[in-house]
């Protein structure tokens, strides 16, 4: 997949649009990683030896796995496949937990969830349940 | 919490250099109050501080510094970790004194030039910096320990830093040319005497034979890390520690090797702050060394600091 397919994915599934992203540069890491980095930095980059570049964009792996960062990132510009959650249901799911969602309107696929107005993370929709995806280390409890 | 291992030789020490002995050894032994800075990358201060607000959560202004808060008025002991701010990377958990380099810093840095951060991890001060250049421009983050590069890596992402790359180096070997650099923080390895209000044991294994080792690593560094600047360009030098070897003497070393090297007088509106040592043992350093800037502990009820700012003249 290249990088305009993976643009037009975004647009068609969340209603991202490709300006958003049109300040940086995209390079392509090992086992289909993509990741996002200022023009700068893309550009230094080739002069040292660098172990990181900028931030993880996607995962492509047949389809296109926004990451969670940079859905906390954009995923407030977001128009489409978002799902908006309960307070209860945000504590599960920064928790780590699996949500059930009878009646999303959404079909099946990456969604963002999101509580108020806190884009929380990305999520995989299937058969009325958001599988959480939310690395372990940034799991939290929220106490308050 | 355990209480802080402080060795008499190292009262002893630093009893010339102190103002109030007995004030010092008071607030070492004290905990730090918490203290966290709004990520201006990801979030809107007004909001967050709205939506702590609401949680019961008392958060105090910081008066030398906009972005700094402290949690207080009787909740300093909520755990902000476990906020919904903290877990968007809205809010990064850091000692005040840390984010110092980044205040002096802030004039310096511009949305396109090349930052370079020495000892970058875990990232305190390379997330700092990539807020105030708004996310724009390049920093190279750097840090000899690929094990430390973890949490470094974990920072740059939760807080949504899109113009660092991450370098694994020992710097004083770094491979990039000459004269590239628009500003440089070096926030140096040292032996982290000030750090004993949090890390309570740091002074367990204290010798002044690790000062000498330490301070001989950091005028390797310093120099470095000057030739790498663009003429005109500056760097801070920092440390979270007292001894005056790692830090007057490290500023005068520079001082005697490179020619084109000027301290500038740092001016912190709201902090009570301290010139550098004139004489340290035998040692005595020039009028230029102090222009430095010292914080001690029970000044500001922070952790001890040293900040030192370095141009590279023109010509």
């Amino acid at each position: 997949m290249n990088r305009e397919q993976i643009f037009s994915y975004l647009e068609e599934r969340f209603g991202l649009d490709k300006g958003l992203f049109k300040d940086y540069e995209f390079l392509e890491g090992a086992k289909g990683r993509v990741f996002m980095a200022t023009k700068d930095v893309s550009n230094v980059s080739k002069a040292v030896k660098a172990v990181i570049v900028g931030l993880l964009f996607c995962r492509v792996n047949g389809s296109v796995k926004l990451s969670g960062n940079i859905t906390q990132l954009f995923g407030n510009n977001a128009t489409k496949s978002v799902v908006n959650i309960s307070e209860l249901e945000a504590r599960k799911f920064i928790g780590g937990e699996d949500l059930d969602v009878p009646d999303t309107g959404t079909t099946d696929g990456y969604v963002i969830v999101k509580y108020k107005n806190y884009p929380l993370g990305i999520g995989l929709l299937k058969e009325s349940a958001i599988k959480n995806m939310i690395p372990k280390a940034k799991r939290t409890n929220l106490v308050a | 919490m355990s209480k802080a291992v402080i060795p008499k030789r190292f009262l002893e020490r630093y009893s010339s250099i102190v103002d109030d002995q007995k004030e010092f050894l008071e607030y070492l032994e004290k905990p730090l109050p918490k203290a966290f800075r709004v990520n201006t990358i990801k979030s809107d201060k007004k909001q967050v501080l709205e939506s702590l607000s609401e949680k019961g959560i008392v958060v105090e202004k910081v008066p030398w510094y906009e972005d700094a808060f402290v949690v207080g008025g009787g909740t300093s002991g909520h755990p902000i970790g476990n906020t919904i701010e903290h877990f968007m990377g809205y809010i990064y958990i850091q000692e005040l004194v840390s984010m110092l380099p980044g205040v002096l810093a802030s004039g310096e840095l511009t949305n396109k030039g090349l930052v370079i951060d020495v000892a970058a991890a875990p990232g305190s001060k390379t997330t700092h910096l990539a807020a105030l250049m708004g996310n724009k421009g390049c920093i190279i983050a750097n840090d000899i320990s690929y094990e430390r590069i973890k949490a470094l890596k974990f920072n740059i992402e939760k807080l949504g830093v899109l113009n660092a790359v991450v370098t694994n180096q020992d710097f004083r070997f770094f491979k990039l040319d000459n004269h590239k650099a628009d500003f440089i923080l070096l926030d140096s390895p040292c032996t982290s005497e000030g750090t004993v209000r949090k890390e309570w044991d740091v002074l367990s294994e204290w010798s002044e034979r690790r000062i000498i080792g330490m301070c001989r690593l950091q005028k390797q560094l310093i120099t470095k890390g000057f030739d790498m600047l663009k003429r005109g360009g500056s760097m801070v030098y920092s440390t979270c520690t007292f001894a005056p070897e790692e830090n007057e003497e490290v500023v005068q070393y520079l001082l005697d090797n490179r020619e084109g090297a000027k301290v500038e007088k740092i001016d912190l509106k709201g902090l009570k702050t301290c010139p550098g040592v004139e004489k340290w043992g035998k040692a005595e350093f020039s009028g230029e060394v102090k222009k430095v800037c010292r914080i001690w502990p029970h000044h500001n009820n922070t952790g001890g600091f040293f900040l030192a700012k370095v141009r590279k003249g023109v010509e």
